[in-house]
């Protein structure tokens, strides 16, 4: 009978110790270690994660040393692509050349913008003279075309300076995307001026481009920039008609 | 003296326990309860302990998460205010493309008339010309059709009229030979018949425009030949493209050579044509220069004629109109050659640059060639050596060879020898043994 009490009591004190130790684990050691071994797993994932900020953080340093540069090359653009129609200035720039070179002005007229995505086909045409077409890989947005056509006449080297210096470098870009050639074969009258036969006509049909600023850029790299550095124009904002930014030249 | 063994600690004195067994039974059970309490306070106490470190250690990774969240926070922060480079940047790339997008269509027209023009035969003009265009506005070019057409840029419709038709097929070949210009075909010759008598023969031709004759617009290539292009990029490619031109010229030097040929043909080609245009500059200035000075004399002889007779004066008068009406032709005729001749003066410096560019890529070439060549003579003498060598071990082979054939020959002999010279010890050694006296004990030696 004692025997059997003790069992009991060795057995019941057996059973207590376990249930403590059962109840101090799922209860007060595991909860914690679960959450340690969590932590430590978030804070894995979030040094790597640091890492690769702190690389994009320093590309972003090297970057800002450049923006000056990218600025003046952006200016560069602009001069052959303004931000704004700048018609105004696109016609005493005409003007002064059809001055210069001597020829007679026409006419000239021009259409609403449009805005212009890459539809450029050359692949085709560059491989056929075993060279290879870049523009089918050009992405750009927020870029407008305006049409503009004039007629002059003259001489030929009149016409042909003239031309030279219509697609010269020394002012906004006007692509050429028609041309047509008359030379008139009799002596006559184009508005005042005498032409005579030899004299030539052309009919140029062409582009002026307008690419508004797409974003907002500091003017020069800030010692301590500022996290927001300026409001941002619509990517594909309107050009507006009127120009305060004139055309190189 | 006990019998019981001292191992049984047998209790020396008769002992008898008076404790009753009711009193030492709930002694003991108050001894067991003791030690199970302490072992479950020490239980109790292991657990709180491991409950205290698993609470620490969590701490430690909750604290390292936190400096590692507040360090993301501070990075991005930071990368935040750095959102100007990359609008800059974004904004770069988009007008670079931008312009490089306006520039692929741009057909550069003064050169290319001119080229036409200088291409028709003497009595020979044209009349009308249009274009049809490759433009921004199109998705696809305007493209050839017909049984020998292929992919280009647009075609040229021109008519026109020559006095001899002889001249009209010399014309179309002379088309062809345009830069950027392609299959020239004159569809129609129709003669008329002027007002004036004779004959005329007039024409319609369409010319197809191949890509070559774009301008590349905005191009590094076109901006660096202009000297607009400030990026260090564009040289970098450079040099990249060098070194794969050597690369490649390295490993087959025979092409590379070939390429840099094709290269300076056509750069020479380029320059005989900016010759020509020099010349006729000239040609003009010298015409100019003339004018002025008829003008001079014209001028001079008015002077003189102050006091000669009206007549004279008149004459003079007119000389000197028709030297300045001269001189005004003249003088646009060399504006407009001139501004010609600057543009191919640029083309010069291209070429100019290009032919630096071939001179370098063909001293690479040579030095390439030059290294085949010193490493086919390291090859072919250390062929030479080991050859040497070979023949030399083959003769030494070839003489061990002998040698051993004669070893072998003389072999028989020598176990003939062997043998006389054994049977020869034995026999001697057989006598000595009968001629020797036994030795005795005690005696010397």
């Amino acid at each position: 009978m004692k025997a059997l009490e003790n069992s009991a009591a060795i057995v019941g004190t057996v059973m207590v110790a376990l249930l403590m130790v059962i109840l101090g684990w799922f209860f007060g050691v595991a909860p914690r270690l679960n959450a340690a071994n969590a932590a430590t797993a978030a804070n894995e994932a979030q040094v790597a994660q640091n890492v690769e900020l702190n690389a994009t953080l320093e590309s972003r340093k090297a970057d800002a040393i450049k923006v000056p540069q990218w600025l003046e090359d952006r200016q560069d653009v602009r001069d052959a692509l303004p931000e704004s129609e700048g018609l105004a200035d696109w016609r005493r720039t005409l003007y002064a050349m059809v001055v210069n070179t001597g020829v007679t002005l026409v006419q000239d007229g021009t259409a609403d913008a449009v805005e212009t995505t890459n539809t450029l086909a050359l692949a085709d045409a560059a491989a056929a003279v075993g060279r290879e077409s870049y523009v089918e890989s050009l992405v750009f947005a927020g870029l407008f075309a305006t049409p503009f056509t004039f007629e002059v006449a003259g001489t030929p080297d009149q016409v042909g300076a003239f031309l030279l210096q219509l697609q010269g470098d020394d002012h906004r870009f006007f692509l050429v995307s028609g041309l047509d050639l008359t030379v008139f074969d009799t002596d006559g009258l184009v508005l005042d001026r005498a032409v005579h036969a030899g004299d030539e006509s052309v009919s140029v049909s062409g582009y002026l481009f307008t690419l508004p600023q797409t974003a907002g850029v500091a003017p020069a790299a800030p010692a301590a920039p500022s996290p927001t550095p300026g409001a941002t124009a619509a990517p594909t904002a309107a050009p507006t008609t009127e120009a305060p930014v004139a055309p190189a030249g | 003296m006990s019998n019981v063994p001292a191992a049984i600690r047998a209790a020396i004195e008769p002992q008898v326990n008076l404790i009753p067994p009711e009193i030492a039974g709930r002694k003991a059970k108050d001894r067991r309860t003791g030690l199970i309490g302490l072992a479950f306070v020490g239980l109790l106490a292991v657990i709180v302990a491991a409950t205290y470190v698993a609470g620490t250690v969590r701490n430690a990774a909750q604290d390292t998460l936190d400096q590692s969240v507040a360090e993301k926070t501070r990075i991005e922060t930071e990368i935040a205010s750095y959102q100007y480079v990359v609008d800059a940047q974004a904004e770069l790339v988009n007008a670079t493309s931008a312009r490089l997008f306006v520039g692929a269509a741009d057909l550069q027209w003064t050169p290319l008339l001119v080229d036409i023009a200088n291409a028709l035969p003497a009595d020979t003009t044209i009349v009308t010309f249009g274009w049809t265009p490759t433009s921004i506005d199109s998705a696809a070019p305007a493209l050839a059709t017909g049984a020998f057409a292929r992919p280009d840029v647009g075609s040229i419709a021109i008519s026109g009229e020559s006095a001899n038709a002889i001249d009209i097929p010399a014309m179309q070949d002379a088309l062809d030979t345009v830069p950027g210009l392609a299959r020239a075909r004159v569809l129609t010759v129709v003669p008329v018949q002027p007002s004036d008598g004779g004959l005329l023969w007039t024409f319609t031709a369409q010319i197809r425009i191949t890509y070559s004759a774009l301008s590349g617009h905005f191009t590094e290539e076109w901006l660096a030949a202009r000297g607009l292009l400030r990026s260090s990029d564009f040289f970098a490619a450079q040099i990249a493209s060098a070194t794969a031109d050597l690369a490649a010229a390295q490993a087959d030097p025979t092409a590379g050579v070939q390429g840099a040929t094709d290269r300076v043909a056509d750069a020479q080609q380029r320059i005989a044509k900016n010759e020509a245009w020099t010349a006729q500059v000239k040609a003009l200035g010298a015409l100019y220069t003339a004018d002025l000075d008829a003008a001079s004399k014209a001028q001079a002889d008015i002077a003189a004629a102050q006091g000669g007779t009206n007549d004279e004066l008149a004459a003079a008068q007119d000389a000197l109109t028709a030297a300045q009406a001269s001189l005004a032709t003249h003088r646009d005729a060399l504006n407009a050659f001139t501004k010609v001749a600057l543009r191919y003066a640029s083309a010069v410096r291209a070429v100019s640059d290009d032919e630096a560019r071939i001179a370098a890529g063909e001293a690479k070439v040579a030095t390439a060639e030059a290294a085949v060549v010193s490493a086919q003579a390291a090859v072919d003498a250390k062929t030479e050596g080991a050859a040497a060598a070979l023949a030399a071990a083959r003769t030494d082979k070839d003489a061990a060879d002998a040698a051993l054939l004669v070893e072998k020959a003389l072999l028989p002999d020598l176990e003939a020898a062997v043998t006389t010279t054994e049977t020869d010890l034995a026999v001697a050694a057989a006598e000595a043994a009968m001629v020797a006296p036994v030795p005795t004990k005690g005696s010397g030696s």
